[in-house]
């Protein structure tokens, strides 16, 4: 399966920008048939706002590779 | 006299539906009452836009930026100009008090597909403390943009965008919803038509 992995970063986002953005990231999962029909059957979300949510990222996308 | 400045976010050009709405809402706006500055995006803006340009935006009374869906979210020209925009009015004397529209169009046939884009927008405000109003959502693209030109087929487009003109004239603060306008084709036979292409 294909897998499409989205990381976004920023190091004084709000909140609301956080979930705006995993929430407009995951809109790719099962709708995005048409924009990317070859990545709808996986998405991941990740979001990095410091070296610490980096290595957490990190751990999880180990399991993909 | 009220500064009006359109952000033109589509890169089509003269065939760009955004141009079509944009051109329709500025003929609402009386030239006794407003002047108007349009600002289009430009494609691989390698070098930042002009400091005059972005100053024309930051000294707006009102900010209408029409622009096209892209993958859920702002066409990159278009957020190009906006990063460019909040670098330069970050912690500057802009007008903090200018409202803020957007006009977009997609080709989905379902305009609630935009909710995201209006809380990027919304995020986008807050940060730079501007004042924003509303949002215009229109699905089905092209027949949106000949559907507007259509009199009695164009009521409910030319009520969204009187709704800006008097907001602006009105300087109102409540804050209003925002508009979702459904082609007037059917979502059934829109989709027949997508899928038979």
């Amino acid at each position: 399966m294909r897998q499409q992995v989205m990381i976004g970063y920023g190091n004084d986002i709000d909140e609301e920008e956080k979930s705006t953005f995993i929430d407009l990231t995951r809109k790719h999962l099962g709708e995005a048939d048409i924009v990317h029909p070859d990545f709808d059957k996986q998405v991941d979300v990740y979001l990095t706002t410091c070296s610490q949510d980096s290595e957490a990222i990190c751990e999880a996308f180990k399991k993909h590779v | 006299m009220k500064n009006i400045c359109f952000i033109n976010g589509s890169l089509r050009g003269k065939k760009a539906s955004s141009l079509v709405f944009l051109n329709c809402i500025s003929s609402m706006l009386a030239e006794a009452e407003f002047n108007t500055d349009i600002i289009n995006v430009r494609v691989k803006a390698k070098e930042r836009y002009s400091e005059e340009l972005l100053k024309t935006i930051s000294h707006a009374d009102a900010i209408i930026m029409v622009y096209p869906l892209f993958t859920y979210g702002i066409p990159g020209s278009l957020m190009r100009l906006l990063e460019d925009f909040y670098l330069y009015a970050k912690g500057k004397d802009n007008n903090k008090a200018a409202m803020v529209y957007i006009v977009v169009n997609c080709g989905f046939p379902r305009p609630e597909i935009m909710g995201e884009l209006i809380r990027v927008m919304k995020n986008f405000c807050r940060r730079l403390l501007l004042n924003w109003r509303f949002a215009i959502c229109m699905s089905g693209g092209p027949v949106a943009a000949m559907t507007v030109k259509t009199p009695l087929l164009n009521i409910e487009y030319k009520k969204a965008f009187s709704a800006i003109v008097a907001d602006i004239r009105h300087g109102d603060t409540m804050q209003k919803d925002d508009y979702f306008i459904k082609p007037i084709i059917p979502e059934p036979i829109m989709l027949w038509i997508k899928s038979a292409v």
